[in-house]
């Protein structure tokens, strides 16, 4: 009976001892920023206010952002990115994203370093669901995540097809690059 | 082994459950209604944005019943050249210099109302335009008497009422007052009004077709002229806008192609035309401060 104590007792300490790292992130202030490019102009967004959970157990993770939070330098871009024709974020105003990290065995959240992921999963955009991927860096400092990743979503494919006088300027292909630093979630 | 069930939505959706509260509600602001600062002849509601130069090229050919030996009208041009400038996004102003009359024309217009939707309901845009305009043709050399400055003078002010019914339909009125500084003889008035309106019809994203006609009172019309009636077509690129227009109208600023249209319309004394606008940005804008 003693040694089943002491044996159930290590174990119970031992599950402590790895859930710790075991335990979910959270960001409110995760970057999220896209880019488009054309021979006619550049157009870069940044939004600092991404709400991520990381579940380092399961492998998964979950972003929002809301779509009136992302800020550009020229203030009529931002009020014609909200608009009808374009984001429609009065409709729309939240993009999310649901995954998993498909190579969860390779990353160690006990042990610091940067490791290579692949998070599989989808993305919603305008009131748009589409399965997504994208390949990035998890990198574990302390015990706690920072991810980052750099992605590329066809607009069109999320139903923003902007009006004709600014299809020109705004790219098909926006380059998304996502950048949160991850605490303990309480 | 934890005891919970961690379901991530459920943490998601308790943390972001106020997010959407916090947003104050919005007034959703027209924007718009016409693809560019010019109907076709007459001006539209559109100003430019703060720091954006449009240069504008105005063309009108000869009419088109002057014939093949006139080439349709293509021999003989008037030509117009202005700069416009968005001082702030509700005031635009503009300078040009017509080969017609050898006019100069300058002009200042305000948006004084916003057609919104949302907390704020507003159902039109109105704008108040003023213009100047100066004739600097040189008197006959048989004339002895020197036209002075103050009588080559006309002013005009218009209202421009403008409503955007559907992302494909505009419609605008516009009441204008044509101020001459000195008429012919005493018969004739230095008033004259006019009652204008114009639309457009998107027919695809990149065209509209739009129609605008001024009407002269008959009370202070000038004898001898016509109303003028302009058929456009509307052709957007990047950074360009091309106005294909077919009017009765002489001339391109308010005096003289609201008040001294001679040509009838109807019995194919038809310009044809072009609008040329290119918006050049000339003032980088602030960063935007985090709301």
């Amino acid at each position: 009976m003693k040694h089943i104590k002491i044996l159930f007792s290590a174990i119970l300490i031992l599950s402590f001892a790895t859930s710790t790292y075991a335990q979910v992130q959270f960001t409110r202030n995760g970057k999220i920023s896209f880019f488009s490019t054309t021979p006619v102009e550049d157009i870069k967004a940044e939004n600092n206010e991404v709400v991520s959970f990381l579940d380092p157990q399961k492998g998964e993770m979950r972003f929002q952002v809301l779509i009136k939070g992302f800020v550009f330098p020229k203030a009529t871009m931002q009020e014609h990115f909200n608009g009808k024709d374009y984001m429609d974020s009065d409709q729309f105003p939240q993009a999310k994203f649901t995954g998993t990290i498909t190579n969860l065995k390779d990353v160690n959240f006990a042990k610091d370093g940067a490791y290579k992921v692949t998070v599989k999963g989808s993305l919603t955009v305008h009131g748009v669901t589409k399965p997504a991927e994208a390949s990035g860096t998890i990198t574990i400092t302390g015990g706690l995540a920072s991810a980052k990743a750099v992605f590329k979503i066809n607009r069109e494919d999320y139903g923003v097809t902007v009006p004709s006088f600014a299809s020109s300027k705004i790219a098909k292909d926006i380059e998304i690059t996502v950048d949160c630093k991850y605490g303990k979630y309480k | 082994m934890q005891a919970q069930d961690l379901n991530l939505d459920s943490l998601m959706a308790s943390e972001t459950k106020d997010t959407l509260k916090d947003q104050k509600p919005a007034t959703d602001y027209t924007i718009a209604t016409f693809k560019s600062t010019t109907i076709s002849n007459g001006h539209s509601v559109e100003t430019l944005h703060k720091g954006v130069m449009d240069f504008v090229i105005n063309h009108r050919f000869g009419t088109l019943n002057g014939g093949p030996y006139e080439w349709f009208g293509l021999d003989n041009a008037t030509v117009r050249i202005a700069f416009d400038y968005g001082i702030t996004n509700d005031l635009t102003v503009g300078i040009g210099h017509a080969s017609f009359d050898k006019q100069y024309d300058t002009y200042a217009k305000y948006k004084v109302l916003k057609q919104s939707s949302g907390v704020h309901i507003m159902p039109v845009t109105l704008d108040v335009l003023g213009s100047l305009m100066v004739r600097t043709t040189r008197d006959p050399a048989s004339q002895t008497y020197k036209t002075p400055f103050k009588d080559r003078v006309f002013t005009s002010l218009q209202v421009l009422v403008a409503r955007k019914f559907s992302n494909d339909f505009s419609l605008q009125f516009m009441p204008t007052l044509v101020h001459y500084n000195v008429v012919a003889n005493s018969g004739l008035h230095n008033d004259i009004i006019a009652l204008g309106i114009g639309g457009r019809h998107k027919i695809t994203k990149m065209m509209a077709v739009n129609a605008e006609y001024y009407y002269n009172l008959p009370g202070t019309k000038l004898p001898g002229t016509n109303n003028s009636l302009c058929l456009g077509i509307d052709i957007e690129t990047a950074g360009h806008v091309f106005q294909l227009i077919f009017t009765n109208g002489t001339g391109i600023a308010p005096r003289p192609f609201i008040t001294e249209t001679v040509g009838e319309f109807f019995k194919g004394d038809i310009h044809f035309g072009f609008n040329v606008h290119r918006a050049f940005q000339m003032k980088k804008k602030k960063k935007m401060q985090t709301s």
